[in-house]
């Protein structure tokens, strides 16, 4: 619909650094920050090369969804400034003029 | 078959420390809480059956795991586990450990000495002991000593070992095995263990009452060394020194002979010596004054016994011999007169006789009183002798005498009229007088008429008839008989002939009566002796060979050298085959001694090992990690 009506959908994932690259090398008990649930994570260093393989997969399948519909799809660290981000990833990839 | 044990099980206690170990691990300290915006992604990686496969459960406690395997390879080396080398436990083990001069033989140039390598090879079997096993450590040279008794301490077992230390003597295995044979009976065991380079001799007078496990140690290198040394008064004055090389079977070679007097060289010579050849040399010395002589041997090649390339010889001042001899007895001073060098006492200007003699020869017992090395009582018994020969009037003959004997050489007795008759008591008999140390040298009808004592520095005959009563002083053979007691009183009193002094124990040494002094050793150990009523000092231990020094009040009274000279201990001859009484032989063993081998260390290196696995695998960063 969106594509129908000339538009083009962009998709943004914000991701934290945390979520990126979790420090997990020993047991470690996982809070959300929003809902304060835990998690309890033994080994996790272990887990993390299949912590990383869902993560990627969300990613792509993001961004096939947005491919599907002739939109684009950026994955950003909420470390990166605001300015690299406007300025320097969107214009690079044509976002912005 | 018995494969080994463990030495401690009492440590199995150790096992409950499984317990706080398994709960600490549960109980463990909180976790780390880390906040993260979305726990979405987290959930569906825990759900996967990658996660929830056996393997990553096991993974999940592999530090439980990891930890509870280091504890159980510690416990396991508490227990002191061990491989069975020898045979079974639970027993004693004498080790006889020989430390006579050939066990400081080197094998190779800078090699380790025989000794050594025993001492390595018991040491082994000291680290493997098992707490059921006791080892009684004995050493042995010409005297066996006891270091331990059974025990199963090892550092008293090593401590003991190490002050093993070769002894420049030759070796006595009879004395060692009658020491063990003895420990037997108190601690019994049924086998001995003996290390030795088999300088022995082969045939050993002893009973054999248990298992002798015979470990030969390998040979020896080639050896030279000086195996004899004495001097001899030369007739144109000073001394003919003899020196006697020899070799073990192996050596051969050029050598160099140095005679040293008064510690300057006055002699050398160059020597060849072939395999199993003795060689033989004689050195003049011009000097009658008393001095002391050092023989040095340097052989061209290695040579694998350093104490035996020297030797010691003290040479006395040449001085009369001093006989007395009461006038009474003319016949003795007429043929003492034709004798060189003698000063004969009384004189026959003067009847004064005092101070010491060399040579007594008297008819009056009250003359036995006066100091002489060497005497003669002539027609009269001993009062020692009285129970058991009386002397009789009605004449005797002689039967028969010891031709062998040094005093009798060149004497004939036959067809002698005797007009004494010393015969034996009712009851008593020749064995009485050997009993008493005394030799018969002349056998008379019914009893002996001369007989001989040898003490340990003293030299009697007994002439137990009168030879004024008999044909004897018309004989060709009295001169020459008073010639042979004039040259065994030469011998006594050290004026004929000069032997060098062995080690083992020195010869008595006269000094002064009652005195007190300290023998310096070679190893510069100081040993406190006194003089008895003689001025003796006897029996003096010297285990090393060098020069023993006689200190008074700090000063030097005296010095004198003491060597090897062992022909068994030079050749390095080792037995492989020891005979014992009833013909039983036990050979030398072919196997090494196996003992027992220690399994804690292998295990504490696995835990270590175990320990590096755990800190490498929780340690290392996962793939992808940046």
């Amino acid at each position: 619909m969106l594509s129908a009506a000339g538009l083009e959908p962009l998709g943004i994932q914000i991701l934290s650094p945390r979520e990126l690259e979790p420090d997990v090398a020993n047991d470690l008990r996982l809070v959300d920050s929003e809902t304060q649930e835990t998690l309890d994570v033994s080994s996790g260093a272990d887990l993390f090369n299949l912590y990383q393989e869902y993560r990627q997969r969300l990613e792509d399948d993001l961004a096939l969804l947005c491919q599907r519909r002739s939109g684009r799809f950026l994955p950003v660290s909420s470390a990166t400034p605001v300015e690299s981000v406007l300025f320097d990833q969107m214009r690079r990839r044509g976002w912005l003029a | 078959m018995n494969w080994g044990g463990f030495q401690s099980l009492s440590q199995l206690w150790l096992l409950t420390l499984l317990v706080p170990l398994v709960l600490f691990y549960f109980l463990k300290l909180k976790r780390p809480r880390a906040e993260i915006p979305s726990l979405v992604l987290w959930r569906q990686v825990l759900q996967d059956h990658r996660v929830n496969s056996p393997f990553q459960k096991f993974k999940r406690n592999l530090l439980l795991l990891l930890q509870m395997l280091i504890l159980l390879f510690l416990i396991l080396a508490a227990l002191q586990p061990f491989w069975r080398g020898g045979p079974g436990k639970n027993r004693r083990l004498p080790v006889i450990v020989d430390c006579s001069a050939s066990m400081g033989a080197l094998d190779k140039p800078g090699g380790t000495s025989r000794l050594a390598e025993a001492k390595r090879r018991v040491r082994e079997m000291i680290d493997g002991l098992s707490s059921g096993q006791e080892l009684c450590l004995v050493s042995f040279d010409s005297t066996p000593r006891k270091l331990t008794g059974f025990t199963n301490n090892k550092r008293l077992l090593r401590d003991a070992l190490g002050q093993i230390e070769v002894a420049d003597v030759a070796s006595d295995l009879e004395q060692a095995l009658r020491l063990v044979q003895a420990l037997g009976r108190s601690e019994p065991f049924d086998e001995v263990l003996l290390f030795s380079d088999g300088n022995f001799p082969p045939r050993v007078n002893f009973d054999l009452s248990f298992k002798l496990n015979y470990q030969r140690l390998s040979p020896a290198g080639p050896n030279l060394g000086i195996t004899a040394l004495s001097a001899r008064r030369a007739v144109s004055g000073g001394w003919d020194v003899f020196v006697q090389i020899e070799g073990s079977a192996d050596a051969e070679g050029n050598a160099t002979v140095e005679l040293f007097q008064d510690g300057n060289s006055i002699a050398n010579e160059r020597i060849t010596l072939a395999r199993s050849h003795a060689q033989r040399l004689v050195f003049q010395t011009k000097d009658n004054r008393a001095s002391s002589l050092r023989v040095q041997l340097r052989p061209d090649g290695f040579d694998s016994l350093a104490t035996d390339n020297q030797a010691y010889l003290e040479l006395p001042e040449s001085r009369p011999l001093r006989v007395f001899v009461p006038k009474t007895l003319f016949s003795y001073r007429r043929a003492l007169q034709g004798i060189q060098g003698i000063q004969l006492f009384p004189q026959e200007t003067s009847d004064e006789a005092s101070g010491a003699f060399d040579l007594v020869m008297s008819d009056r017992p009250q003359d036995m009183d006066l100091v002489a090395r060497t005497k003669l009582t002539v027609g009269f018994i001993p009062s020692e002798l009285q129970r058991f020969i009386e002397l009789g009037t009605n004449g005797s003959a002689v039967v028969d005498w010891r031709r062998d004997a040094s005093v009798l050489q060149h004497v004939q007795l036959a067809d002698l009229v005797v007009l004494d008759q010393p015969r034996f008591a009712a009851n008593a008999g020749e064995a009485d007088l050997e009993n008493l140390g005394y030799e018969v040298l002349i056998h008379g009808q019914r009893g002996p008429l001369l007989l001989r004592k040898i003490d340990s520095d003293a030299l009697r005959f007994e002439l137990l008839f009168h030879t004024d009563r008999s044909t004897l002083p018309y004989r060709v053979g009295f001169p020459i008989f008073v010639a042979n007691v004039v040259q065994a009183a030469l011998e006594q009193a050290g004026l004929a002939e000069a032997l060098a002094y062995r080690t083992g124990v020195l010869p008595p040494l006269t000094l002064t009566p009652h005195g007190h002094y300290q023998i310096q050793t070679p190893k510069q150990t100081v040993e406190a002796m006194t003089a008895d009523d003689h001025g003796f000092v006897s029996g003096v231990a010297a285990a090393q060979a060098g020069y023993y020094s006689v200190l008074e009040n700090g000063t030097q009274r005296r010095r004198v050298g003491a060597c090897l000279l062992s022909p068994s201990e030079t050749t390095l001859a080792g037995v492989a085959q020891i005979e014992f009484n009833e013909r039983l032989q036990v050979a030398a063993a072919t196997t090494l001694v196996k003992t027992d081998w220690p399994l804690w260390p292998a295990l504490l290196l696995v835990a270590l090992g175990v320990l590096m696995v755990e800190w490498w695998f929780f340690q290392k960063k996962p793939g992808g990690w940046k």
